[in-house]
């Protein structure tokens, strides 16, 4: 590649799409690693205290962890 | 029970009396009589922090650049909102689950430094010899927290009970314990 052809590249946006593509890949990865470790945590909370409303917060930490599949999808589909 | 303010004292369950909850250590025999957690008013500040950081999604959206596309605009609303909603989820575990419990055979303090550390403190009533309350400020006096420190003799641990609601409640709960069980021993 030229440097006019570079120019050109970076004119259209296609290296932003590309920065931002990887960019969100790479926060959609954290985050998902982050949502298990929490969920495992959650796990360990609930059995440390157990209680009526345990239920609804491991069904949230499920759902976090769901919300970090989806990020990573649209991340890689979407953008 | 002398004070026994079962209706008013449930501070969006900071102060819990006679809770229908189970804990690891758990002994048999043992009844739960007060589970505490911090009031919610020292946790203001992860909610003000979160209203402000959705009024700031709300308005980065008329700053965004202009070579952003659209489907890059609605990722980017996605990924601050769930950041947001991280935050909250995060804050608000952090509160649930550091929990004092007072049982008829011992006080628990259940703490999640961070979420990622676990430290439970176990003091048997026996062994207790003071209990101190610290309340001080402007917040304090007016919704009525504190800090409540529970100092056991030998090299049990001291147990600490950080911002709970009525903490002079707590204080007399646990002596009428450790009445009984100087009476009965």
């Amino acid at each position: 590649m030229d440097l006019n052809n570079l120019f050109n590249s970076f004119n259209s946006g296609e290296v932003i799409n590309v920065f931002f593509k990887i960019s969100s890949i790479i926060l959609a990865v954290i985050y998902l690693l982050y949502a298990v470790v929490i969920s495992k945590q959650v796990g360990t909370m609930t059995k440390t205290i157990e209680d009526k409303f345990n239920v609804v917060v491991s069904l949230i930490s499920s759902i976090q962890i769901t919300v970090g599949l989806i990020l990573l999808i649209f991340s890689l589909f979407l953008v | 029970m002398e004070n026994n303010p079962k209706s008013v004292n449930k501070v969006f369950f900071s102060y819990l009396i006679h809770p229908q909850i189970k804990f690891e250590t758990y002994e048999p025999g043992e009844k739960v009589i007060l589970l505490l957690r911090a009031h919610p008013v020292t946790q203001l500040h992860w909610i003000i922090n979160s209203i402000i950081l959705f009024i700031v999604l709300f308005f980065i959206n008329f700053i965004l650049p202009s070579f952003l596309l659209l489907n890059q605009i609605f990722v980017l609303n996605v990924f601050i909102l769930v950041f947001i909603l991280s935050f909250i989820w995060y804050s608000f575990l952090n509160w649930y689950f550091n929990v004092g419990i007072i049982t008829n055979k011992r006080v628990i303090d259940v703490d999640f430094h961070g979420i990622l550390y676990k430290e439970v403190t176990v003091a048997r009533l026996n062994k207790i010899e003071d209990i101190t309350v610290k309340s001080g400020g402007y917040f304090a006096s007016l919704f009525d927290y504190g800090t409540v420190f529970t100092q056991t003799a030998g090299t049990e641990a001291n147990v600490e009970f950080i911002n709970i609601p009525f903490p002079s409640l707590v204080v007399q709960n646990i002596n009428q314990l450790l009445g009984k069980k100087h009476g009965s021993q």
